[in-house]
């Protein structure tokens, strides 16, 4: 039990290693939110508070080193996977097409909040940054869950077979 | 039972309450504290992220062969061009003797110079924020311009810690620099627009812009001091809405690539003059 916790957090920090330095860019370009997608997957597997521990870790690393201001990746987290959370209650998110519609449901969320704060801020061109990013993480996020769910209908494969 | 149920569920939804209030008070307090601490940790392993980062260039490198491979091309152009130039080498020496002057060199500004090392920037690729190694106790301050060793303009310091300091770049949402032809002395004011690249807007028809201008910050700005290198004009065009008006689109001279080191200029704080 704690082994799973374990290598769960060691595999957040170098996600969260693997965002800071490639993700950094001085140029404003459309990154890819390794992290987001974590956070979903871990939404899946983790019990809430466990999730909410890693959600307070990530924003404290996307607000310092971003700074467009304090706390803005922290709200805008918790909404989006707070919102994730309450789909999973009425999507079955043991299946893999309901756990589909949750993470896109989040990643849309999530850049929703990004954008109508960049909004309100007067930021347009940035707002098609966050579009490109949206497109960019949710592909990924798609491509993912699809390999995911081929792998454990391999297992469940061999597994009948033995 | 129900009764009872319905009491849990109200005593739970006060615990989560007071958490969640907790919660947001302890993270919006702690900005001063967190902040340092993060940024001090994650230099420390900057040698793992040093080893990624230049994954990230080479996998860069593999992602934009095309935009290379045409780079390229363009450059052997250029070279021919340049051997060509080379045919009016007494203009080109006594161009350079003007720009040299016009941009008086570090020895002739008499600006004192922090140089620090560039150790994170933004990972969310939005803001276009970078962190440096030195603050406070070397004397930094918020407020004060960022360069390259040639005066090229990087940004400006947003926030100082005692080691580290925040600061945001040109490219920075909302960025506006009052600029001026090196050339011509033609006044104009750069901006992004919804893709980010810079653009020199609303120019009256008549002015004297020219494509491959140098334009450097002129004496408008409040944010930046002047005679800093800032961009090249790239290519022109008629702006949308007023046909008596002309925009051009700039190339920056901030090459990600050189960002290693910069300099801080130390004694002069343009936004407290």
């Amino acid at each position: 039990m704690i082994q799973r916790y374990l290598l769960n957090f060691i595999l957040f920090l170098s996600i969260i290693f693997i965002q800071i330095y490639f993700g950094m860019v001085l140029f404003l370009s459309p990154v890819l939110n390794i992290a987001l997608i974590f956070l979903i997957f871990t939404l899946f597997y983790f019990p809430l508070l466990y999730l909410f521990f890693l959600i307070f870790l990530t924003a404290i690393t996307l607000d310092t080193l971003s700074g467009l201001f304090w706390g803005m990746s922290f709200i805008v987290l918790l909404i989006s996977l707070g919102i994730g959370i309450l789909l999973t209650r009425f999507l079955e998110k043991s299946h893999s097409f309901p756990r589909l519609i949750i993470g896109e449901s989040i990643i849309f969320i999530y850049y929703l909040c990004l954008f109508i704060t960049n909004l309100v801020l007067k930021t347009p061109y940035i707002s098609f940054i966050i579009f490109q990013q949206f497109l960019i993480t949710s592909i990924f996020y798609l491509f993912l869950s699809f390999l995911l769910n081929q792998i454990q209908k391999l297992k469940v494969k061999s597994q009948n077979f033995k | 039972m129900k009764q009872r149920n319905n009491f849990h569920f109200l005593i739970l939804l006060v615990i989560l309450i007071i958490t969640s209030i907790l919660l947001f008070k302890f993270y919006f307090f702690q900005e001063k504290t967190l902040k340092p601490q993060l940024v001090y940790g994650l230099e420390r392993g900057g040698l793992i992220g040093n080893y990624l980062f230049n994954f990230k260039n080479w996998t860069d490198d593999f992602l934009h062969f095309n935009s290379l491979r045409k780079q390229l091309s363009e450059l052997k152009y250029e070279n021919i061009k340049l051997i060509n130039q080379l045919q009016n080498f007494k203009e080109t020496k006594e161009e350079n003797a003007l720009l040299k002057n016009a941009l008086k060199i570090k020895d002739e500004t008499g600006w004192s110079l922090v140089s620090a090392k560039i150790i994170l920037m933004d990972p969310s690729g939005l803001t276009g924020s970078f962190w440096i190694n030195k603050g406070t106790e070397t004397g930094l301050k918020e407020g004060m311009n960022v360069i390259l060793e040639d005066k090229i303009l990087v940004g400006r310091l947003i926030e100082c810690f005692n080691n580290y300091c925040r600061g945001e770049s040109i490219f920075s949402p909302e960025t506006k620099i009052s600029v001026e032809d090196l050339r011509s002395s033609t006044l104009a004011i750069a901006e992004k627009d919804m893709k980010g690249n810079f653009r020199l807007k609303l120019v009256p028809y008549e002015s004297d812009i020219k494509i491959g201008d140098i334009l450097i910050t002129s004496s408008e700005n409040t944010d930046f001091l002047k005679g800093l290198l800032v961009a090249k004009v790239k290519k022109s065009g008629l702006s949308s809405n007023v046909s008596s008006l002309k925009e051009f689109i700039l190339e920056p001279l901030l090459n990600f690539s050189q960002i290693s080191s910069v300099l801080i200029i130390s004694d002069i704080i343009p936004s407290s003059q």
